[in-house]
């Protein structure tokens, strides 16, 4: 494995979910790349697609109601876009877990945590002794030993939520997907939580893939953060540059509105008018009935994602159009 | 005289081979007409339960509710039907406070209904509460069901018929919690309306205290069943004195802090 390869890469992912009456193109565009030890975020509001990335990316997408139809997804340079549910299940856990919003909905509540935890390593570190491990995993997540013998019940969100990370890191990932995992939990409590995945992800160089509707939450954890909206990726780069110096109109309304600072108003800076509806595809950008300061090419066609800055990326034609010195179609 | 005061209240749940749990110790807070305190507290706090007492949902083991000075857990059920109506909740779930078999303009009548039972016009009244939470246009959502509105518009129509009774006080528990942070910038500058318009006071309990420091004129911070500080919101961002108080400001994780 060349130590330079992305762990994981979706691009131009499009997909769909197929009801009995209706279809969701809940991905309608998405592009992610997460690098070897990188810490990299997707922020979005619900339904903007970013769950749906994060089941793409395990295999664990529903059988028969969904479907890829256009796009890729690799793992550590191999193409998995068309991989079986068995041979997804040799990437599960190893190279890529995965942890939960809910961990009361993942854990079996009539096994005790210490077999739960067992269970993963037998699966996965076949020939280790199992005891010592799982000591030390329930060590790593700061749980004390005596949490092996209680039921998931007997324990907080926030153990719960320990539970969750020791069982993923019992199959030695090298990506740990984090969908939505502090969402439910105390701001406190929160807190140690995003501590704990911090210092584990630089003590095993593992690279953390974090999803949350929570933009302070990416700013604390993450190195490069991806905006979605209606199943498109519309901006994406360094973290800071996202958030201080945002490109997308959308990006903007979502910081200002994360702030909750009173504007001269006296009212706090909302996004108008609602999410578009996932049951066609955008031809146009899917930002536009809302945007304030769209521009005669929103109007016609699709922007494509598009470099501004060093590694900076944003989907949308007026920042396209404000800063055209910057790709070198000459000076403004 | 404050409108409406939580005094001393205490309240212990049994439980099953333990002693009892303690949910609240000793809290007092008061409202005055037209003002918005907010109770912050992590999970377990006790915020809820306070939030159930006001709304007499739950009677407490000793302390006392006052309404305009008067006591509302004394009262006949009969005269409390009457004066809840300037007492309305409004919810963290819209979904689950409504009635999915009724569509807008139903539920919203028969809360205008208890209000005052012979309307003359209780779909124009209806009308004008779906305007005045920005369901516009308000024709469009009256034979709506809860499921066919988004959460952000679910929870306005939870205000709207909190409205519909004209309350003086409305007590909302997490409201906003669970809510994309577009929508809860909708949602806060309709209380900010309501605050300006009608001067209803607001009890709003919530564990963010980004929510609090946004709304509040006072700040009421519970932990353990017990308020550990209390004051006015500035003071308490600025300056909080108790420990736990610096720690729920401690782990507060804005989009500006230097990265």
């Amino acid at each position: 494995m060349n130590r330079n390869e992305n762990v994981l890469e979706i691009r131009d992912l499009h997909l769909v979910y197929t009801g009995r009456q209706r279809v969701v193109h809940a991905i309608q565009d998405a592009t992610v790349v997460v690098g070897r030890g990188e810490a990299v975020g997707i922020a979005g509001e619900s339904g903007s697609g970013k769950s749906s990335l994060a089941r793409a990316a395990m295999g664990l997408l529903p059988p028969k109601v969904s479907a890829i139809v256009s796009g890729r997804i690799l793992v550590e340079g191999a193409d998995v876009t068309t991989y079986t549910q068995r041979r997804w299940q040799s990437l599960r856990g190893n190279p890529i877990a995965i942890v939960f919003q809910d961990p009361l909905s993942f854990l079996n509540p009539v096994v005790r945590i210490g077999e739960q935890v067992a269970e993963s390593v037998r699966q996965h570190d076949p020939g280790v002794s199992v005891a010592p491990r799982v000591r030390d995993l329930l060590n790593m997540v700061q749980l004390p030993e005596s949490a092996a013998q209680r039921y998931p019940h007997e324990l907080s969100g926030g153990m719960r939520q320990r539970v969750m990370m020791a069982i993923a890191l019992g199959c030695r990932p090298r990506l740990l997907i984090a969908d939505e995992p502090t969402t439910a939990l105390d701001v406190t409590t929160q807190a140690e939580i995003l501590k704990l995945l911090a210092e584990l992800r630089a003590e095993l160089d593992m690279s953390l893939l974090l999803i949350s509707h929570d933009l302070g939450v990416l700013r604390s954890s993450c190195d490069r953060t991806y905006i979605m909206y209606a199943g498109h990726t519309i901006e994406s780069g360094a973290t800071v540059d996202v958030l201080r110096c945002s490109l997308h109109p959308y990006t903007k309304g979502l910081v200002d509105a994360s702030r909750m600072v009173l504007n001269a108003q006296n009212r706090f800076s909302a996004i108008g008018g609602d999410v578009p509806t996932l049951s066609k595809r955008h031809g146009l950008c899917p930002f536009l009935p809302r945007c304030a300061c769209s521009i005669a090419e929103c109007q016609d066609r699709m922007p494509r994602l598009d470099e501004q800055a060093a590694g900076h990326m944003v989907r949308c034609w007026q920042a396209q159009a404000r800063h055209p010195a910057e790709k070198g179609h000459g000076a403004v | 005289m404050a409108l409406f005061e939580l005094m001393q209240i205490s309240k212990s749940f049994r439980q099953r081979g333990a002693a009892p749990f303690q949910a609240l110790a000793d809290v007092s807070v008061h409202i005055d007409a037209g003002e918005c305190v907010a109770i912050v507290g992590e999970s377990g706090s006790g915020k809820s339960t306070l939030a159930r007492v006001a709304l007499r949902l739950l009677d407490p083991d000793c302390g006392d509710v006052l309404l305009d000075g008067e006591s509302i857990l004394g009262m006949s059920e009969e005269k409390w039907n009457r004066l809840r109506l300037t007492v309305q909740p409004v919810f963290q779930d819209p979904s689950s406070a409504f009635n999915p078999r009724r569509t807008v303009q139903s539920s919203l009548e028969q809360a205008i209904g208890q209000c005052v039972p012979k309307e003359p016009a209780p779909r124009e009244r209806a009308l004008e509460l779906l305007s005045s939470v920005e369901l516009r246009p308000a024709e469009d959502f009256l034979q709506r069901y809860p499921h066919q509105l988004s959460g952000g518009q679910r929870q306005r129509l939870g205000i709207a018929r909190a409205l519909a009774t004209r309350p003086r006080l409305i007590v909302a528990d997490e409201p906003l919690s669970g809510a994309d942070v577009s929508i809860r910038a909708q949602v806060l500058n309709l209380l900010l309306d309501l605050r300006e318009r009608q001067n209803i006071a607001i009890l709003m309990i919530t564990h963010d205290m980004l929510v609090a420091r946004a709304l509040a004129d006072r700040v009421v911070v519970m932990h353990r069943g017990r308020v550990v500080e209390q004051g006015r919101t500035r003071d308490i961002m600025d300056a909080p004195q108790d420990p736990y108080t610096q720690r729920l400001l401690n782990a507060v994780l804005s989009v500006d802090a230097d990265i």
